[in-house]
């Protein structure tokens, strides 16, 4: 055993550029199935945090917000956008049976300053009806958020004095909740009073978003919790039909899109890395099957110095084994190197939410990518290996004469 | 007089470095934008500093490449360790950058300065065991 280690050792060796483009070929391999299944995790991963974060059973925007995606926008992508509607729909929403809990939420994009800043989304809420955004900032924050107090998004870096100013309103930087892979985390969450000032000083340094809207008397949206024993679709139906120029959409809907878009890029993605894993495996079946075609007569001189067939085929095994480890190794560690801190961008690019899974995940598919590409490895090494004991060593020897 | 021969972590060490520093220059720097007063905002200085430890790390893994005796290697090796530590912490770290994880200083810049550095961390170390041993015989 040691001796046939030594001498795929030499036999790797002696052949570097034959070495290095079956090395190559595994790594890319190794690349190629772990690099894709950390995206798909981290799809699925996303796809499950914006589940659980929507948590609302309906979410009620004016027409003209669901019309331009502008909602989707914000909640997937973190792209600032604002729309308003008279408060009075609230209480309207409020009245009809079957809500629950009805809870607003406010809208405001930030003006796109010099340095190192750019147009952020403030979501304004209540505390005292919220049910969202709450539950989710108590798992880092236990303190209640007063006036001038805001949370985070963990894509958003904090200052050094941990203050924010927006619109001349300077606000202290309360917590920064957990990355949820979706758009809130490019967010900045403020109770309605915080809001309000803001945009009174908007209205003073002279913006005028709020131009044709009473700040006072506005909402963007609203989600609503379906009270037990009512149907979420006949609460949505009743609302967008009492509820004049609103249109409420069932999150369920809002996620079962997302997931159809999920399932649609990690279906590519697993297609690929099986077409991946089928040609290298061929690829290195041919080319395990020429070189030992070519080595035929050193495997003959082999056995005439007292090689088994055995001795011969874990030869080819050993060869095989340290190609794809090496391979797979690289291969796999060069894909972490690069997918996980680039994990940014690759998200904003498929514009799904887009969540890393963690350490022990990421180390469990490394580990079944180096697996999947030894398999290959080991696979075409026995299909090889037993080729050479179909040949008759005599036979051999005297062709080669 | 002994052949200089070039191995495989010579050749993997001056591409990766190379990359790193087209990377700083044409396809990872950060965004072109000037602020309000005319001047450039940190993360393009963070750019400059990168490109510039970059420059320096490519020259030593030339240096590496063509010299031949496997102690100075290894020493060379050694000394883009600290070059790719000092790379890697001056984004963020160093020269604070952009508000935004979305932004291309953050996006693109900081991955590229993380994902460099860290492959010529393991290509020295493997380079400076080669040389070791290289260097014992």
């Amino acid at each position: 055993m040691i001796f046939s280690r030594y001498l795929s050792v030499k036999n790797l060796k002696r052949k570097p550029a034959r070495t290095a483009a079956l090395v190559i070929l595994t790594a890319f391999l190794a690349f190629a199935i772990s690099g894709g299944s950390v995206i798909v995790a981290s799809l699925q991963n996303g796809l499950s945090s914006y589940r659980s974060r929507l948590g609302a059973d309906i979410v009620v925007v004016p027409n003209e917000a669901r019309s331009k995606g502008t909602l989707d926008d914000i909640l997937l992508q973190g792209i600032p956008g604002y729309f308003y509607m008279d408060s009075s729909k609230l209480d309207k929403i409020r009245s009809i049976e079957g809500v629950e809990i009805a809870s607003p939420q406010f809208y405001l994009a930030t003006s796109s300053a010099g340095c190192c800043s750019t147009s952020v989304q403030i979501i304004g809420f209540d505390p005292d009806t919220d049910f969202l955004i709450q539950p989710w900032i108590r798992e880092t924050y236990s303190g209640s958020i007063g006036d001038y107090d805001l949370i985070v998004g963990a894509n958003i870096s904090i200052p050094v004095n941990g203050k924010l100013t927006f619109y001349n309103t300077e606000c202290r930087v309360a917590a920064q909740p957990d990355q949820t892979g979706t758009g809130l985390d490019s967010a900045i969450y403020a109770n309605m009073n915080t809001i309000k000032e803001m945009m009174r000083s908007a209205d003073t340094l002279g913006f005028n978003y709020f131009s044709d809207v009473d700040a006072d008397h506005a909402v963007s949206s609203v989600m609503v919790k379906v009270a037990d024993g009512y149907s979420v679709d006949d609460v949505a139906g009743d609302i967008n039909i009492h509820v004049r120029r609103v249109e409420a959409t069932q999150a369920k809907t809002m996620v079962s899109s997302i997931a159809g878009g999920l399932l649609g890029v990690s279906a590519v993605i697993g297609v690929l890395i099986g077409l991946v894993w089928v040609l290298a495996f061929i690829i290195l079946l041919v080319a395990f099957t020429m070189i030992t075609n070519e080595r035929t007569k050193e495997f003959a001189i082999l056995r005439v110095v007292g090689a088994s067939q055995k001795m011969l085929t874990a030869l080819i095994r050993t060869e095989s084994v340290m190609i794809s480890a090496g391979g797979a190794v690289i291969g796999t560690a060069l894909s972490c190197v690069i997918v996980i801190p680039f994990s940014g961008i690759i998200g904003s690019r498929l514009g799904l939410p887009y969540l890393l899974p963690c350490a022990l995940q990421i180390c469990l598919i490394a580990a079944g990518s180096v697996a999947a590409s030894m398999l290959a490895g080991l696979l075409t090494s026995f299909i090889s290996g037993s080729r050479i004991r179909k040949n008759e060593t005599g036979l051999v020897l005297r062709e080669g004469a | 007089m002994k052949q200089h021969r070039i191995g495989a972590t010579d050749i993997v060490l001056l591409v990766i470095n190379v990359l790193f520093l087209l990377g700083m220059l044409f396809w990872f720097g950060p965004c072109d934008h000037v602020k309000e007063d005319g001047s450039f905002m940190n993360c393009h200085w963070a750019g400059v500093v990168l490109a510039g430890i970059a420059t320096v790390m490519t020259v030593i893994a030339l240096a590496h490449l063509l010299i031949p005796d496997a102690g100075m290697k290894a020493g060379l090796s050694a000394a883009l360790v600290p070059c790719s530590v000092f790379a890697f912490i001056v984004p963020g770290n160093l020269i604070s950058l952009c508000m935004m994880n979305t932004m291309r200083c953050r996006a693109v810049m900081t991955p590229a300065a993380i994902a460099c550095p860290v492959l010529v961390i393991i290509a020295a170390a493997a380079d400076i065991v080669v040389q070791l041993r290289r260097k014992a015989k």
